[in-house]
Order: C-alpha cells, then structure tokens, then sequence
C-alpha cells in the first residue's frame, strides 16, 4: 500500500544549458555543415559485413500509431544501408519514469536504451556501472559524432561527466532557431486598432497594458479584457526578470554563480509586477489558472492581450481556433528591455536535448552499437531522422526538403505529428542532430519571425547551463532548495498579489540566508566552476 | 505467524497439564481442521505477495540505486529521516496533514453514514435505487477532472460565486483557490461531493444485512422510526462502522496528496501543503525513491501505531475490533 | 406492516426526500458535464462555454479513440481480466473471510494482525515488480490476476459482515446436523450473505476495470493490455502535445480536452450498468433460509 511515487518531471522542452562557444554567428543550415564525411554514398557503409540484430528499448511515443518503430521507412531504408536490424522493445509510455527505472532495476539491459531524461540518468546510471563510457570508443568508431563534439565544445561540456566519461548518445539542437521555442506573444491586431507599436521596454509594456484594459480592444463595450495572462508566475518572472538584471533561478554574473531571489535587482522586477497587478494589468487568477484550457478560454473569448506561450501550440493553435474570428492575428515579441537598457531572452533551450540513448555495459555488440548510433549523426541519417525517405515523406525543392501532402494534408486524417511518426522516429526526439527546417515548416509565419528576433538576445554568458551535479552535490543542495523555492514561490507570489508589503522585504532575504542560500550558491559554484574546465 | 492444521490421530496421555493443554489445542485445531486449510491459499497469497518484498523497506535506510540493487545499495541509516525533519516547513506540513485527516474524519467520515441511514428511511424503492446508483458516479470520475470542476465553479465568476451574490449572502465574489482559510473547506467538502455515494455502498449492505423481524417487533411494541433507529438501526450497523473506523484511521497520514496538488497553489501552502506534495515538489529536484521510501515509512509507523491504540480501545468499549 | 407515522415522520419524509432530489442533480452532475464535453466541438469547450448543454456537437474524440484498432481487443482482455480477477478474488477472500468470523478459530487474531500487517508496510515498487518476475509471471495474464488477489481491506469487511450477520446458532445447528465446513459456507454462510458478495463483487469488479498500472509495468506484449491502459497511452500522448514545442507543434492540439472526456465516458459506461443487477442484493432484509425481494 505504501507505493513509491516516483515523479521526475523531465522536460521535454528544451530547458537545457550550455555556452554555445565565444563566437555567435548566425548557423548556417546543417546541410552545408553536416558532420558526416562525403556527401551521397557515406564510404563506410554497411556497418557490419554480416546481417546484425541489435536490441533496443523505447518507450513509444504516443503520437505514433503504428506498434513498432520498424514499420516506418526511415528505419527500414537504415537496415538497407547499415546492415544492422533493430529488434525494438515498445514500452508503454503511460507513466514513462516508472517504466524506466523498472527497466534499470531489472538488470537485464538490452543493448541501447532510448529514454528522454538521459541527459541526467545516463551519467547517474552510466556511474553505477549499467551503461559504457563511450569515450573510449568515439575517436576509433564514431567519427560523425566525433566531429560534432570538436566543433562544439559546449556539447561535449554538457554530456561529459566531472569525471570525464561521456554515458550517451544526445538530441541535438546545433540550429539557434531550434533553442527559441517559448517568446512572448501579444494580439496584433489590437495594437494595430490602439495604434501602438510593439512594446519594447518595460515601460512600452506598461503603457500597452494599460491601454488594453482601458480602450476597449476588443470593442464589446465591456472593460473584460485580461491584458496579461500568464499560466504562472514563473513564466512572468522569465519573461520580465532578466530585464531587470536577475532572474528566477540560478545565472552567472561575470563568472559568479548567484540566486536571482537572493540578489537586490530581484526586488525592482517584483516591484514592476507587483505594480502591474494592482492596477488589474495582470490576470488576478494567474496562480489558480495554471492549466492551458485556461489561457485558450481567455483567448478564444476574446479577452486576453498578451501572454507567454509555445510557438507551436499556443501561437498556431489559437490562430487555427480563432480563424473565424476577423483580424485576430498573434505577434511574437522580444523579451523587453529594461529600465537601464538590458534585455535578456532567459528561457531558451540548448544544444543538447534531454534525449538521449546509452549503451549497455554488458552488451556483447557495443563496437557495433557504437558505430549504429554514430551513424545517427551522418547526413544522410539526419535527413532520415527528421524527414523520412525522399520521395515518400518529402522531396526536395530548390535543395529545401519540403515535407509532401502526406504529412500535413494526410488523407487518413492523420494530424502531421501522426502522420510524420508514421515514417520517421521525430528529429526533436531521438538522437541524432535536429534539423530546422522541419520545425520551420510546423511554424507559422509569425513565429518564425518572432524566434528570429528573440534568439538575437540569449547570453550564454549569464544563462546557467543544465549540467547534473554529483550525488554528493545534490545531497546537500536538494534537500535546501526544496524549502528555498517553496519560500521563494509564497513570497513572490505575495509581494505581486500585495499581501506584503516591500517594507518587509528585508526579511524575506534575512529568511533567505537562514535557509543557507549561501551554501546552495557555494555548491553551485564549485560546479559550475568544474563544469567550465571540462574539455 | 501461521498456524497450521494439524492431523492427529489418538489424543495424548492425560496427566502433566502442559501437556493436557497442548492436548487442548491440538484438539481445538483438528476440531477445526478444515477452517485452517481453507485460510492455506489465503495466508500463501500473503506471504508470497506481499511479505517476500517487504525487504525493500530497508531502502529508507539506503542510498537507493536501482541498477545496482536493494542488498548492493549503500547503507545511510537514519539520514534521510533526518533531512526530513530538519526541512524548515516539516512542522508546517505535519500540522497541515494532520488537520487535514481531522476534518476528514469528523465530516466525511460520517457523511457516507448519513446519507446511507437517509436512502433507507426511504420507502419508495424506484426513488431509492435511482438516487443510490447517481450517488456513487461522481467517484469514477477522474481526480483530473473533477479538480478542473471545482476550480471552474470556484473561479470568482463561477457558479459559486454567482449563485452567493445573487442571494445576497455576500456584496464581492471570493476568489476561494487564492485563500488559504478556505482551502480545507474546499478540500473536504469537494471530497464528500465525489466520494459519499461510494463510501456508503457498504453500509447500504450492512443495513439490509439487519434482521428485519427485529424491526417488526419494534413495530408491534408502538416504536417509532426515530426509535426504530436508535436501538435497532445504529446497533446493527455499530460492527460496520467501528471496524471502517479503525481502517480509516489506519490511513491517517496519507492525506490523498494528487488532489492536493491538483487544487493547491503557492498562495495558499500555508494551510494545503501537506507531507505528500511537499515531498512531491522535491521529487522534481531530484528523484530519490530512498526519501520517498523513508517519508513513506514513516507515515506507516505512525499509522501502525494509531491503528493498534484504535483497535485497543475498540476492544474494550465497544467489542468490535481487528483483533 | 401498517402504523400510523406522527406529523414528525411525515415532515421527515418530505424533507429527506427533498434533500436526496437536490442531492440527485449534484451528484449527476460531475457526469452529466463530462458527457456533454465529450460530444463538444474542441472551440466549445476551449471557451469554456460548455455548461448544461454540448455545443457544436461532434464524435471526433470517439472516433479517435475507435479508430485504434486495438481497442476491441482491450476491452475483451478487460471483460476477461473483471470476469476471472473477480471470481478468484471472491473465493480467496471468502476463504479468508469466513474461518477468522468464527470465535472458536484459535490464532485467529495472529492471523488477522498477519494480514492487516500489509496494508501498512510495503517492500515498495521495485521489489515486488521483481518478485513478480522472479515468480515467473512477467508477460502473462497471471501477473495481471495473482499479484491482486486479495484485499485485505475487502476481506476485514468481510469478515466483519459474518460476524455480525451470521447468528452463530445457525452455524452450531449445522454442525451438529454433521455438516462440513464447506458445507456450511455454501448452504447456510453464503445464501444470507449475498449484500456483502454483492459489494464485494461490485469493489473487485471495478478495481481490476480501472486497474492499468499493473498492466503497464508486467506486460509487454500488447495484445494483453487492458482497456484502461490503452485509454491512458492515448490521454497522455494527446497531453504531451500540448507542452512541447517540438514534434507536433504545428497541429491543433486542443482536441486532448475533448478525447480526455470521450475516455471516462468509454471506460464508465459499462461499469454503471452493473450496479442495477447487484442493486437487488441490497433489498432490506435478508430472510433466513432464503432471499427475499
């Protein structure tokens, strides 16, 4: 009766970290840039001399509607070319932390494991001695992946252990248009009624909110409008913090790790929103609203200006749900600058995804297995990964591959997630390098032109990357930030509603160091430190 | 502890009294002999199921690791007990779980009582049956969903709100999920709404179980329906309720934490933050089944030993108990 | 039996009858709302417009849900689980049941301490995920029925409903007639037990009808999966949509709202149309020798 609930809620959106390297060029498309070696016909294929079966876990996604990855062409096309067959273990996905760690706990590993938190259980259990230290094997048999890692250096940071061991194969994001998933949206077509331009500093936002709320822009004569929602106070604090020069969580200042809540600019952002919220510019339900359905209802009636949101569901979604509706049209804005002119896009993604697949120790295969997921990594594999086979899911138009009627116009009336599952694993996924160019063709236009300008305002400088700290780390850090960011929420979410006042602000920090913040951030830091050493 | 059936053939020499006793029990037990093998399968099922990985209860005193092992994993001791309550808000959210099985146990507990005394006072038995069957839907109801309900109608133009000024009980709608003096109400209340057709599914049966010549006896000696349930009625169902007491008190720690987690929000942990969303809300830092196993052994303790005091006094006062 | 009622009964009737009307609608309503959801266009519902009546009435999320073709499937593997999970539950329990009743059981008390000694200690997941292995069971029916098959909560009630029911002289008239055990439970026990078999039947039931957790995590070949799993692999996935940004980003995902509904309705329906058959084990009374309508 006593069940152990074990609950990891691993993010499948991309809130990850990493420097992406000193240089900030715009990435050219990864065709051009491509890690593999010749283009066409890769000279070291097949993989193996002889027919080869290798075992493999995954937990099957449920946009898939097919019973077996070997169903879609992309798999089949790769045995074809590889030599190597996969005998897939389909599990469940309806409580996929259970079914993993179950896996692990039943010690009989297949050769590779596919699971989407491997960025923090590969090294955990790589460590205790299930999965292979492909360090060894990387320079002799896997020269694609080989080569992403000497070009980003920040990967191989990310997936190396503190002691140098590197326990899987990683999804990659190598494209900045990939990392800029979530930005702030605003109803354009009122701006466009209001005459106001998009907002740019935080006094561009007050001003803009304040007019929805009083100028009717929705002009039903009612003073109904919500002009900001927000599912949490978490997403506000991402979206205006960094304008203010903190931030919800951890950042890096000059190399200094520190705790925005801990820091005095925290105080200037919380003043702004608590500001906002008393003059009704913020939705007063924001703490018990927190599900999606609620937003949708605010924008599906009509009431809501502004909010923070997902490209894809939220920006295309609630155009397609409001198409009937004259003139509804969604902007994506940057993040605003703040009141001494810093602006920070705080919660974009990394290089590195949170999927990932690791190779058994005990696996009598592993050279195989190695060059298998190495080949994941080949050109030719990455457009397999992410559009299946040419001429059956997509066909190539002026050297753009551009996804066919099947996909998105499928005639079983599949949606494009089905449809394109049917004949490929998902670029975003699996382990491989994630291409841009099936992202972009999900987006709309609007969205495309919002994650272009927001991706000029990340700083890999002062975002935290995701790196896992050691067992003995998180000892000491896990059991303090859990009272510290409950402390943390109850004040926020108090000094923003009003129900205490800044006078009192002193003790919420004195509360802070009594919570020992100072031997979180110290723990951090040593981490943090180590983290940019590895090479 | 298992007691086995036994076979013996001759009875023992009579004589030293140990020995008469023991010829006591043996006879006891073959006199009873085909009761002990039919609890066989019953006591194999336990002990097969349920007793041979209770084991891993030692893992609250581990450093769990799955892939390496219950026997191979480190052993900590006490430590994750005492990071658990060395957390500034244990006092917080032991007081928090506490009251909070309190309420239950004073409101909804009862609830499920009444309601199954009120559906068999009613004669008409289409009525009856029609309103018993709609009572017990709500409980197949996800928790998903029916917090999603709640929170609908609690919103400060929800039905509650409106239905409240309207009436005029109250001039401002209360945005009732923001503040935690309402949050136990809230909890409870929506709690019996889902749950009382369900739980009195098993007094409904307890009454009709009463031996209806007692009520007709009742009848002809000039006793009322007010007196009917007071010597006959309550009495029957006494041994129902006092053993469903002592099982609920049995679950006394385990406040049902999803829903708490579904209706609660920053504003209001103050009086819904008990011990399963907090460990919850840490277990998105890092998971470690070891805490969770220590946090849940824990509660077990507790439980156990309230169980056992219940049970006591059930014993002596009232003759009905577990054992 | 007829007997004048006072004015204070009368007034009684009338209020309990108004009361359990008004309770009616409260308790009907929780499903009522989900079935109408269910039927609703995706933009109803996201509106939040839904309240008495669906709007923009549409199969889509039952067709969604049919159109897996594994479905029919699962519900055979769950009629299959309910009909045979529930008739060993009932005989394990019972045999449990009725021997800790009887007060002359020596070690009786043992016993149940044994018992109610589980429902509070627990090895936990892991070790009883491998115990099942380690018995043999995994990818079988079996892990589905065994791991399962008592409750010890079910059989205290049980128990506890032989001992207040059963006069304990029916039970010495019957042995001194020279009845078996076996016999006595079959011909004298059970036939003035059925309100307590029929709830027992009605908890069973039910539980291995939600059950999808056990099946998740001991099946593997899916052709053994049970209904309620395959709704919850469909519910989650509709879900996940919503969150990510990546695969999928370009549909509208709003029709997980609707499918999350279409589900209950799916795995509801059948189970209340059970009750009114066991309904008629709860008529007041129970004669002896015989049962009574």
């Amino acid at each position: 009766m006593v069940l152990i609930l074990v609950l990891v809620i691993s993010a499948c959106s991309n809130n990850n970290g990493g420097n992406k390297g000193k240089t900030e060029e715009v990435p050219s498309p990864p065709a051009s840039e491509a890690p593999g070696t010749e283009k066409g016909e890769d000279a070291y294929l097949p993989l193996v001399a002889e027919p080869l079966k290798l075992t493999a876990w995954t937990l099957i996604n449920g946009n898939f509607r097919g019973e077996n990855n070997n169903e879609k062409p992309s798999f089949k096309k790769m045995q074809e070319l590889t030599n190597i067959e996969i005998d897939w273990t389909m599990a469940s996905a309806a409580n996929p932390v259970e079914s993993f760690n179950l896996l692990m706990a039943g010690g009989q590993l297949p050769d590779m494991v596919d699971y989407n938190a491997m960025l923090t259980e590969g090294p955990k259990y790589g460590q205790q001695g299930a999965f292979v230290d492909l360090t060894k094997y990387i320079d002799e048999y896997a020269p694609n992946f080989k080569k992403i890692l000497d070009e980003n250096p920040e990967v191989k940071r990310l997936i190396t252990t503190a002691e140098g061991q590197i326990f899987h194969f990683p999804q990659l994001n190598l494209s900045e248009y990939l990392l800029v998933q979530m930005f702030p949206q605003v109803r354009q077509d009122w701006l466009e009624k209001l005459k106001l331009e998009e907002p740019k500093t935080t006094d561009d936002w007050y001003n803009m909110l304040k007019a929805f709320k009083e100028n009717d822009p929705n002009g039903n004569g009612k003073a109904d409008e919500i002009p900001f929602v927000s599912v949490n106070l978490q997403n506000m604090m991402k979206t205006f913090a960094p304008a203010f020069g903190t931030d919800w969580e951890f950042y890096v200042d000059n190399g200094k790790v520190k705790f925005g809540p801990n820091e005095p600019k925290y105080k200037d952002a919380l003043q702004y929103l608590n500001k906002l919220y008393m003059e009704g510019l913020i939705d007063p339900n924001y703490l018990v609203d927190t599900e999606f359905k609620f937003l949708t209802e605010k924008v599906t009636t009509d009431r809501a200006g502004a909010w923070v949101g997902w490209s894809g569901s939220y920006m295309t979604s609630f155009t397609d749900l409001m198409k009937d509706h004259a003139g509804f049209k969604i902007a994506g804005t940057e993040t605003p600058i703040g009141p001494d002119g810093t602006q920070r896009y705080g919660y974009h993604g990394w290089p590195v995804g949170s999927v990932g697949v690791a190779i058994s120790a005990k696996s009598k295969n592993i050279i195989e297995a190695v060059k298998w997921l190495d080949f994941q990594y080949s050109e030719e594999s990455i457009m397999l990964n992410n559009f299946g086979v040419e001429g059956v899911s997509y066909e190539m138009v002026d050297g753009y591959p551009k996804f066919m009627d099947v996909v998105f116009n499928n005639p079983a009336g599949l949606s494009s997630t089905e449809s394109l599952l049917s004949f490929t694993i998902g670029g975003g996924s699996w382990a491989t390098v994630t291409d841009e160019r099936y992202q972009e063709q999900y987006d709309i236009e609007n969205a495309k032109v919002a994650k272009n300008k927001v991706s000029k305002h990340i700083n890999y400088d002062i975002s935290m990357p995701p790196f896992a700290l050691s067992t003995a780390q998180n000892e000491i850090v896990v059991p303090l930030l859990a009272d510290i960011r409950t402390f943390r929420d109850e004040y926020a979410n108090q000094f923003v509603m009003g129900k205490r006042t800044f006078d009192k602000y002193d003790q919420f920090v004195e509360q802070l160091k009594k919570m020992n913040i100072d031997k979180v951030i110290e723990v951090y830091q040593e981490a943090y430190d180590e983290y940019m050493t590895r090479s | 502890m298992r007691t086995r059936a036994v076979n013996t053939k001759g009875t023992k020499a009579p004589g030293h009294f140990s020995k008469g006793y023991r010829r006591t029990t043996f006879k006891e037990i073959t006199k009873n002999r085909s009761l002990y093998i039919m609890l066989i399968p019953v006591i194999l099922y336990f002990v097969l199921f349920q007793y041979k990985p209770m084991y891993g209860v030692i893992i609250a005193f581990k450093d769990f690791n799955p892939f390496v092992g219950v026997w191979d994993s480190k052993w900590v001791g006490f430590k994750h007990f005492e990071q658990f309550f060395q957390s500034y808000y244990f006092g917080r959210i032991l007081r928090n779980t506490v009251l909070m099985s309190l309420y239950q146990l004073i409101f909804a507990f009862p609830a499920a009582i009444i309601l199954a005394l009120l559906l068999n006072e009613v004669k008409n038995q289409a009525f009856k049956r029609i309103v018993q069957s709609i009572s017990y839907l709500p409980h197949f109801i996800s928790l998903v969903v029916v917090s999603g309900m709640i929170i609908d109608f609690l919103q400060p133009d929800g039905i509650i709100n409106r239905l409240i000024v309207a009436a005029g009980l109250m001039k401002e709608p209360i945005n009732f999920l923001i503040m935690p003096e309402w949050f136990r109400t809230v909890f409870i209340s929506s709690g019996i709404w889902q749950g009382i057709g369900w739980s009195s599914i098993i007094y409904l049966a307890a009454l009709s179980g009463i031996n209806p010549s007692l009520y007709e006896a009742a009848v002809v000696d000039g006793a009322g329906r007010w007196k009917q349930m007071l010597h006959i009625t309550l009495p029957g169902l006494m041994p129902t309720i006092i053993i469903l007491l002592i099982i609920n008190i049995g679950s006394f720690m385990v406040v049902g934490f999803d829903k708490i987690i579904l209706l609660y929000n920053p504003a209001t942990y103050e009086t819904a933050d008990v011990i399963g969303s907090f460990v919850f809300r840490r277990g998105i830092l890092e998971a470690n089944y070891s805490f969770t196993a220590a946090v849940g052994l824990f509660n077990s303790m507790i439980n156990f030993i309230l169980l056992i005091l219940v049970n006591q006094i059930a014993k002596k006062k009232a003759e009905s108990s577990l054992w | 039996m007829v007997y004048k009622k006072s004015l204070g009964e009368k007034a009684f009737d009338v209020f309990n009858i108004l009361l359990l009307t008004i309770g009616t609608f409260v308790f009907l309503y929780p499903l009522w709302f989900v079935l109408i959801s269910s039927l609703s266009s995706a933009a109803a519902i996201a509106s939040g417009s839904v309240i008495l009546w669906p709007e923009g009435i549409n199969f889509d999320a039952y067709k969604r849900v049919f159109s897996d073709k594994s479905i029919w499937n699962a519900y055979s593997n769950t009629l299959f689980y309910v009909g045979v999970g529930t008739v060993i539950n009932l005989v394990l329990t019972t045999l449990g049941a009725y021997p800790l009743s009887r007060r002359d059981l020596k070690g009786k008390n043992g016993i149940m301490m044994f018992i109610v000694f589980t429902m509070f200690f627990s090895g936990g997941l892991i070790p009883i995920y491998l115990n099942v292995r380690d018995l043999g069971l995994f990818d079988s029916r079996w892990a589905i029925l065994l791991p399962s098959a008592i409750s010890a909560y079910n059989l205290i009630v049980m128990r506890t409903f032989f001992q207040s029911t059963i006069p304990d002289g029916l039970i010495e008239s019957g042995k001194i007639e020279g009845a078996s055990e076996y016999r006595i439970l079959w011909s004298i026990v059970l036939p003035l037990s059925m309100p307590v078999m029929a709830v027992m039947t009605l908890f069973y039931a039910v539980a291995h009808w939600n059950s999808w957790f056990d099946a998740m995590i001991y099946l593997q070949n899916r052709n053994y999966f049970p209904l309620q799993l395959l709704l919850r692999e469909i519910l989650v996935q509709s879900q996940t949509n919503n969150m990510l940004g990546g695969v999928g980003s370009g549909d509208v995902q709003t029709i997980s709202e609707t499918i999350k509904y279409a589900t209950i309705i799916i795995a509801t329906l059948p189970i209340l149309v059970i009750y009114p058959f066991l309904q008629k084990y709860f008529a007041k009374g129970v004669m002896l020798g015989g049962v009574k309508e």
